[in-house]
């Protein structure tokens, strides 16, 4: 990480320790660790948000990728919510490879270093700029629908995001099902290359609200991966499961959600079955397991 | 691995972050307020499996309503205390009915959510005012919503809807 990067950072968070302390908080927050919902910040309403994201584990070795997300988010409407986020990562992998060279998601490797020796980095990884638009509402319509897109760039590539979110509750709002659709694009440049790819995720999930405060649920995620950006020819399908719970509070909220990567996972041409062990997909595409934590603190301005 | 300071500074706010109380009214407090000068008698309210199903069936609430919390008033009515899912927690609020069956005031009692908070302005909780069993008592519809505070309105309007049902079924002839 260098110079600018940690001042960027410290410089946001900084900003947002001062708003914190002198403001009364607001919320708008779902109970799920990786699945958007339609509760989206009332209008005139901030919210500070900070992600820490862990991919761990490979076919042997070690392997650890954080993605770390600083966000400040905006009802500029009751219905449409804008958000500044600072993407930056951490990368720690040593022989991780299913052949035993160094390598993985969030690495950058020098194609004429050592393969086999240990690597790490902290860099700056983009700024995205997101916005959720709520079409219905899942409180007074049958149902929740809205529409995301978020444009992301660093010095590493770019992505483009869109997802549509769709919600239905039951039982007084305790329990809540809710799916996104998620198309992804994008261009990374690493390890000498440029790669291009995009993504269907399809995420489902349904939480419960168990006593006041406190939800449990459960999220599955499909990632299908093509190659090229325009969902050329597929590369892998894929599978995860795993709990999420989550607290919420008048002042903040956190939610902690893990993932298993099952040993379902589909290759669609001989680079991607290589890179296969036990059903579970690694290489430079993903880890065994996915932890997400994130902690949103609302708060409003002091002078409106 | 090597850890960045700056990353945990998020959670040492989260701890130095204060939080508020928000309890507006006591029981006694309530009952003054909406019927000054008036004594209360507690009614032994025992719901049959009929009277609740009839509830549900009319406001569509789930969350169980406590038939301990009713009371009938010297001078008229009843007073009777609910509650509702918020966002976070439980929203406790008071219904004064007159002794027509008509809701004379509702007030927020305790309310502890992050936000919502003008379901406790005047020129929201009036719209109940005059509300009887026979009413549709629909947000959006004879009931307005406040944008951004939704969900404690639906839950609110719902939970009126709930409590003129239980006058309906089990007080209006007990009267």
């Amino acid at each position: 990480m260098n110079r600018y990067c940690a001042r960027l950072v410290n410089a946001l968070l900084t900003l947002a320790t001062v708003l914190l302390v002198a403001v009364p908080a607001r919320a708008g927050e779902g109970p799920f660790a990786f699945i958007y919902t339609l509760d989206l910040q009332p209008k005139g309403t901030f919210q500070f948000e900070q992600w820490e994201y862990l991919q761990a584990g490979q076919s042997q070795g070690d392997y650890l990728f954080l993605t770390n997300r600083s966000e400040i988010e905006y009802g500029f409407k009751n219905w449409f919510q804008i958000g500044l986020y600072i993407n930056t990562e951490y990368t720690y992998a040593y022989q991780n490879g299913v052949d035993g060279t160094t390598g993985g998601p969030g690495t950058n490797i020098d194609p004429n270093s050592d393969p086999f020796s240990p690597y790490s980095s902290f860099r700056f990884k983009s700024i995205s700029f997101e916005n959720i638009v709520r079409l219905m509402n899942p409180y007074t319509d049958a149902f929740g629908f809205g529409l995301y897109f978020e444009p992301a760039i660093g010095p590493y590539g770019y992505e483009l995001e869109w997802k549509f979110l769709f919600q239905k509750n039951f039982l007084d709002d305790r329990l809540v099902l809710a799916a996104n659709i998620v198309l992804e694009t994008e261009q990374e440049w690493r390890s000498g290359t440029t790669e291009y790819a995009s993504v269907i995720d399809t995420i489902i999930g349904a939480s419960y609200r168990f006593a006041d405060k406190w939800s449990l649920g459960v999220e599955a995620r499909n990632h299908r991966e093509f190659s090229g950006q325009a969902f050329n020819s597929p590369e892998h399908s894929a599978y995860f499961i795993g709990p999420t719970i989550h607290y919420s509070s008048e002042k903040w909220w956190a939610t902690l959600g893990w993932r298993h990567q099952l040993p379902w996972t589909q290759a669609f041409n001989d680079d991607q079955q290589s890179v296969i062990v036990n059903g579970q997909i690694f290489g430079g595409e993903h880890a065994g397991d996915e932890i997400m934590l994130r902690v949103g603190i609302p708060f409003k301005l002091p002078w409106r | 691995m090597r850890w960045i300071p700056a990353l945990t500074a998020p959670l040492a706010l989260i701890v130095t972050v204060p939080a508020a109380a928000a309890v507006y009214f006591t029981t006694e407090q309530a009952q003054q307020a909406m019927f000054p000068g008036a004594s209360f008698a507690q009614v032994p309210l025992q719901l049959t499996d009929q009277q609740r199903r009839t509830m549900y069936d009319r406001s569509g609430v789930h969350e169980p309503f406590k038939s301990d919390r009713v009371w009938r008033v010297s001078t008229g009515g009843y007073f009777v205390i609910d509650e509702v899912v918020g966002k976070h927690e439980r929203i406790k609020y008071a219904v004064a009915i007159g002794s027509d069956g008509a809701i004379k005031q509702i007030e927020i009692m305790e309310y502890r959510e992050s936000y919502g908070y003008e379901v406790r302005e005047l020129s929201w909780r009036q719209q109940f005012v005059g509300k009887s069993a026979s009413s549709p008592l629909k947000l959006d519809g004879d009931i307005k919503n406040i944008g951004g505070a939704t969900l404690s309105c639906k839950h609110i309007t719902d939970g009126v809807k709930r409590v003129l049902a239980m006058y309906e079924v089990a007080l209006r002839h007990s009267s």
